[in-house]
């Protein structure tokens, strides 16, 4: 081989290495696993202890206090993964791939965090969950540069879900609470353990073409 | 006319070369993780390992974790040598073009 083409084939080969080996995943799949069961859990609590029929029941506050429990467990469960697979890599958890999703993610996770205070202000928490899908949705898309290919498919799936869920709350027959707890449990429930599965690490994920 | 002589031979090969990417992307790195990488046999990969390890360019750690494990990191040689050898594929490229 010429010693141009050979130079030229040599740095692409680097080049694909070293993009292999700084992917970062910034929601683990064990943690997906345990959120998705979360938010399944949750939903389910939700469903069967208040009567969605009842026009005059409470709802805002065991919505809100419900879903900051699961994201808080969510967020510490994701955290200890994380820290364990840094471990693995011998990396400290706040490595150079974690500072670099959180500086990516920050912005969008923000505006969730903006929203959310401005609903339940204004007694609109049933709107919750389409902005929460879209603004999770933008901060996974927004580590596409260094995500695997399972995250910003999962990123995606919840920036359509949160489309089609504004769509939902005109067309659908149930009452505007009942399909908010429903979006929340198969949204952030069932497309977590999708990803959960997809993403769960194999004896050789080389193989997989989603490695690290 | 490019020297050839200036091209590094111990890294100039497709295993070695291979290594010496994945090792300067962390502080460092075991055993398996490297041969599910790179997908190279186990006898070929610790060859490779041998040989940059005798040129001075690669440290290797043993440790008794909850099973033995060995694990690979560039010494300040070994990342000095990977740049070297950069800049002149670099070099290269540039000099091939019109």
């Amino acid at each position: 081989m010429p010693i141009k083409e050979e130079a030229e084939e040599n740095l692409r080969v680097i080049r694909s290495l070293m993009e292999r080996a700084t992917i970062y995943r910034a929601v683990s799949a064990e943690a997906a696993l345990v959120g998705g069961l979360l938010a399944i859990a949750g939903s389910v609590f939700l469903g069967f202890n208040l009567d969605l029929e009842e026009p005059h029941r409470q709802f805002d506050s065991p919505f809100t206090i419900i879903w900051g429990v699961v994201l808080i467990l969510a967020a510490l469960c994701n955290l200890s993964f994380l820290k364990r697979a840094a471990a693995h890599r011998r990396e400290a958890l706040f490595s150079s791939g974690m500072k670099l999703a959180l500086l990516a993610m920050a912005p969008s996770l923000l505006c969730g965090v903006f929203f959310t205070v401005l609903a339940v202000c204004n007694q609109a928490v049933v709107l919750l969950p389409p902005i929460w899908m879209l603004c999770y949705a933008v901060s996974l898309l927004a580590t596409s540069h260094f995500a695997p290919r399972s995250l910003i498919r999962l990123g995606w799936c919840f920036l359509i879900s949160g489309f089609v869920s504004i769509m939902a709350f005109r067309v659908m027959q149930l009452s505007a609470d009942a399909l908010a707890v429903v979006l929340m449990g198969a949204t952030f429930g069932g497309f977590h353990l999708i990803y959960a599965v997809c993403a769960w690490p194999r004896r050789n994920p080389a193989e997989t073409g989603d490695a690290p | 006319m490019f020297d050839l002589s200036k091209l590094d031979k111990t890294i100039h090969e497709k295993g070695r070369l291979g290594i010496m990417t994945l090792l300067a992307t962390r502080p460092s790195w075991n055993f398996q993780d490297l041969k599910a990488e790179l997908k190279l046999s186990d006898g070929n990969l610790v060859t490779h390992l041998r040989t940059l390890h005798q040129g001075g360019y690669v440290a290797i750690t043993k440790e008794m974790l909850d099973r033995p494990q060995t694990s690979y990191a560039l010494t300040k040689k070994g990342r000095k040598a990977f740049q070297g050898y950069l800049a002149v594929l670099e070099q290269i490229v540039k000099a091939a073009r019109p």
